[in-house]
Order: structure tokens, then sequence, then C-alpha cells
């Protein structure tokens, strides 16, 4: 399948990388740095849900929860057990992990809808008492932490957003590559059939949910400390909504299409600032219009037209 | 003859229905087997208990004098009973070669060896240009395929369901060779469920007919075929030879 050593994809891959490492020498302004960064943080959760959704077939809604989980797991171990943010990190990934475990060995084993609306409950469970319980969490104030890095500028946090981005879709990439990678695959088309050919569906899927959970608590966990405050508004709808539409917009079951989707719909939404609240209509309207007209996504229709056109697949 | 297979009274209801009864069968080694009997007679329920994806209520499955009986479908996998079903479940969004080296993963852990695998399975089942994804493909191809993924996981016992319906008269010859082919090559035993007769007849050892969830007649295909209880259960009342 990518046998050749730089093949198109190979080389587009590499051009990107390059260019996202060097923009901080182009973009001199501080506000694109920012922006992107955040960019960097969502391009992580889409990437991760893609992988329950685009390839196992399984929807969470505790996407978004899982950051929180990551978020406050780590500012609570770096305020009271007074540890630095990076190993506050790992704590977060580590907790958001444990949860995930649960999850899915409760509602994984079942099959159809079961594991969504667990995961729905999960989600608005957590943020409930997050917002309610006001001794540990400052409830919906926020939470505030140490920033990760002590520095005046973006530009530190943008390259270890990038690192993290990168170890995410590289990891993705190794995973759906390897035998296991078949096994999730097959799990997505049809659990029965998987399961008649010796795949044992539930392991997959667990095991699946808690990768992409592990590593959505660890951006969730440095989203905190990069903004120095953890509110439940990290977890909340919207912001599952917005991981979403990013996946769907970029391309659901590819690789690079949550990553672009991401990052288009960020940028978007900080150009589209000025407008205010009306931006949302902007923005709903996009996402009509791209799950109108390109269905599979903008990276996956441009890829379908170029395997139609006679590209090699 | 080894017994590979050996159903024990097999019961299995759903509500009030009693869908297979008091239902017993043997597979012998290298045997081909074909189960028959008008819609709604039990056999792919009957399938599926053998195949764990139900549970009987009463009654045992041993496979290979081991009992399998309430074990999940892939540890029954895993212990060398392979399956189709009738309504194919395709790998719709998976290219042939991912699909069919799926199946080779239960026995061989290394993907590169999974894929040597199931290029020599394509080759056997002499599907073309196996890069091709599987929601895409012709009946044929996706019958192949589906037979194909079952074969990599290197059965013992091998369970169609209905792999012939839907084919035309010409395809139906071909899968008739393919399914002897496959008996003598890879040296399994087969159950073949079927509405379609030219192709249980054709390959089969031994029938067994079943009819409102019981076995009503078990022999050679041509005793089969002129057994009276049979062709009332097929034609009524009326008189003929026992044809799809």
């Amino acid at each position: 399948m990518f046998r050749q050593p730089l093949s198109p994809k190979g080389f587009l891959t590499l051009l990107a990388i390059v260019a996202l490492l060097s923009l901080p020498f182009i973009i001199r302004h501080e506000y694109w740095i920012y922006v992107l960064t955040i960019g960097f943080y969502y391009a992580i959760l889409a990437s991760t849900w893609n992988v329950m959704a685009g390839y196992l077939g399984r929807v969470s809604f505790a996407h978004a929860a899982f950051a929180a989980i990551g978020a406050y797991a780590s500012a609570l171990s770096v305020l009271h057990l007074k540890v630095h943010p990076v190993l506050g990190m790992a704590i977060g990934t580590v907790t958001g992990a444990v949860f995930s475990f649960f999850i899915g060995y409760l509602s994984l084993r079942l099959r159809g809808v079961y594991f969504t609306l667990s995961t729905l409950a999960f989600a608005e469970i957590f943020r409930i008492i997050v917002t309610v319980e006001y001794e540990y969490t400052r409830g919906s104030l926020g939470l505030e932490t140490e920033h990760l890095i002590v520095t005046m500028s973006y530009i530190p946090y943008y390259y270890v957003a990038l690192a993290l981005l990168l170890g995410t879709v590289f990891s993705t990439y190794l995973i759906l590559n390897s035998a296991f990678g078949l096994k999730i695959m097959a799990v997505g088309n049809s659990e029965e059939a998987a399961e008649a050919i010796g795949i044992d569906s539930a392991k997959v899927k667990v095991v699946t949910f808690l990768y992409v959970s592990a590593l959505t608590s660890l951006a969730g966990a440095f989203y905190g400390h990069f903004i120095g405050l953890v509110s439940p508004e990290v977890g909340a709808f919207d912001q599952l909504a917005l991981i979403i539409a990013m996946t769907v917009v970029g391309g659901m079951g590819t690789l690079p299409g949550p990553v672009i989707g991401a990052l288009l719909l960020e940028f978007f939404s900080e150009y589209l600032r000025e407008f205010g609240i009306f931006r949302l209509l902007i923005f709903a309207g996009l996402i009509i219009v791209t799950v109108r007209f390109f269905r599979r996504g903008l990276y996956g229709t441009l890829k379908e037209r170029l395997i139609s056109v006679g590209g090699s697949p | 003859m080894k017994t590979v297979l050996r159903a024990q009274s097999v019961t299995k209801s759903f509500g009030g229905l009693v869908a297979v009864r008091n239902f017993s069968m043997e597979v012998g080694e290298g045997e081909i087997v074909g189960l028959i009997g008008p819609n709604g007679a039990g056999k792919t329920t009957f399938l599926n208990v053998v195949t764990g994806f139900l549970k009987p209520d009463s009654g045992r499955v041993f496979f290979m004098g081991e009992d399998i009986t309430g074990l999940p479908p892939h540890k029954i996998c895993i212990k060398g009973v392979a399956r189709t079903f009738q309504l194919i479940k395709p790998f719709s969004k998976m290219t042939i070669l991912d699909a069919i080296a799926a199946g080779a993963l239960v026995r061989v852990r290394s993907k590169v060896e999974a894929y040597r695998r199931a290029q020599e399975i394509i080759e056997f089942l002499r599907l073309r240009n196996p890069k091709r994804l599987c929601g895409s493909l012709n009946v044929v191809e996706e019958k192949l395929v589906e037979l194909g993924r079952a074969l990599a996981t290197k059965p013992k016992l091998l369970l169609l369901d209905e792999i012939a319906a839907g084919l035309r008269p010409s395809e139906i010859e071909e899968m008739k060779k393919t399914l002897k082919l496959i008996r003598d090559e890879f040296g399994l035993s087969l159950v073949v469920v079927e509405h379609v007769m030219p192709l249980v007849m054709g390959v089969s050892d031994r029938v067994v007919v079943m009819s409102s969830g019981s076995k009503i007649a078990e022999g050679r295909p041509e005793e089969v075929a002129s057994n009276p209880k049979v062709i009332t259960i097929y034609l009524g009342e009326r008189r003929g030879r026992a044809r799809g």
C-alpha cells in the first residue's frame, strides 16, 4: 500500500510538516500562533475521535469530557501534589485511560447504540459534577493552574502542541497500518463478520477506546496548562459538536482529514470573530454545504476525485 | 471416519417459536454435508448455534470431541470452525486483500504473513485486482471474498449459509467445482446450507433435511431426493422430482 520509499503522499506529508515547523518564522503575529496552537489541540481531538467514528464505527459523545478529565486531573495534581505540569499531564493521561477502560469495559461489549448513550450520560454527569462541586474544581469559575512553560511568547507552546499532534497522527498511522488496525477496520465494517473470523471484537473496541481517550486526555491536560485555566467548558457539548464538525468537514475515515478540518474551522472561527454570535450561523451553513456537496469531507472528496482520475489508490 | 462436528439434541426457541427442535447431526472428516429444508426450517438458527452466535436452550455441540457449546463466536473460530453469512456481511470499506488478511490474523501474528496467506487464497479463488474495495464488487466476487475470508482462518469445518443464492446456473457450476476443490486442497469438512438444489445435490456426500426445526430425512443425495416425506415438504401433495 505505502511501499514506495517516497510516494507523492509521503512527499506531501513531509512538505506539510516542514511548513508547520517553519510557520512561526513566517507568521510574526503572536495572535495567529496562538490560534494555530488551539487549532493543533482541536486537530488532536478530531484525529482521535475519527479513529473511533471513522474506523471503529463507534460514536463517542464523551470525547470533550475526556479532554476535561485530563485537564482537571493534571491541574488538580499540580495544585495539590505540587508536581510539575509535565508530570501532571502524564497523570491526566493515565486518569483518562483508567476512566475510558471502565466505561469501555461496561458499555462497548454491548452492540448497537448503547455505547454512544453511555458516553453521553457519562459526559453529562462529569460536566454537572465539576460544575456543581465547588470545593476542588471551583465550579464554573474554572480552576486556575500553572502554565506549562514560563514564557512571554506562544511559540514554545506552538511547538509542544505540534509535537503532540504529530505524535498522535504518527502513532495512529502506525496502529491503523498494523495487524491491529486491520482488526479495528474489520470490527468497524461488520462486528459479526469480524467475530466470525476470530476477532475478539470487545477487546478491539476497549483497547481502541483506551488509546483514543488517553491521547485526548493528554491533549486536554496540555490545553489547561496552555490557557492556565480549566473550566467545565472544556468538556461541554458544543466542544464535542465542534470536534465532530471538524472531522466531518475534513474527511471522516481518513488520516489527514480531521487535521485539515480542525485547522480550517479554527481559522475560520477566528476570522469570523467580528461577526460575533452570527459567526456560528455562518459556521453552521459552511458545515451544511460541506456535508451536502462533499459528503466524504474535503480531503475524502479530493482523494476520491484523484483516484477516479486515474491515480493509483 | 473421524467425527469433526457432533451436534446433540440441539433445541433453540425464540419466544413461543421453536426454531430448532431436538436436532442432532454429525459431520465426518473431509465430508461435505448438505443441509436443506424449506424457508424457516431452522437451518440458519442451527448454524448460529454451532458458531456461537446463539446459545442453545438445550443440547450440546462438540467439535473434534470438545464441547464448544456456548463459547463466543471468535473462540469457536479459533478452535477451527468458520462460516459465511446468508446475508453477506462484507467489509465494504476495506480492500479484498485487507478483508481476507483480517481473516488470516487469527492464525498468524504478523501482517506480512497475513498478506501472504491472503494472496494465496486470492489466487486460489481467482479473484482479480485485490486492491479493490469490497463495497464495489459484483455478487459472485462478494461471495468469493466472503468464502476467502472464512478460508483464511484455516478452518477444519466450514459452514456455508446459502453461498449459491443469487448466482446464475453457470456460476453455480463454478461454485460447485470451487467447493470440491476447497475440500480437497484445504482438507476440511463442509456443511452446505442451501436452497439451490443443483449445487447441494451435486457436491454433498450426505444430505440432511430439516423441516420445522426437526430432522425429517438423511442420506445420500439421490436417496433423499426420492424420499416421499421430502417431496411432500417441498412440493406439497403434487408429485414430482425435488428441484430448486
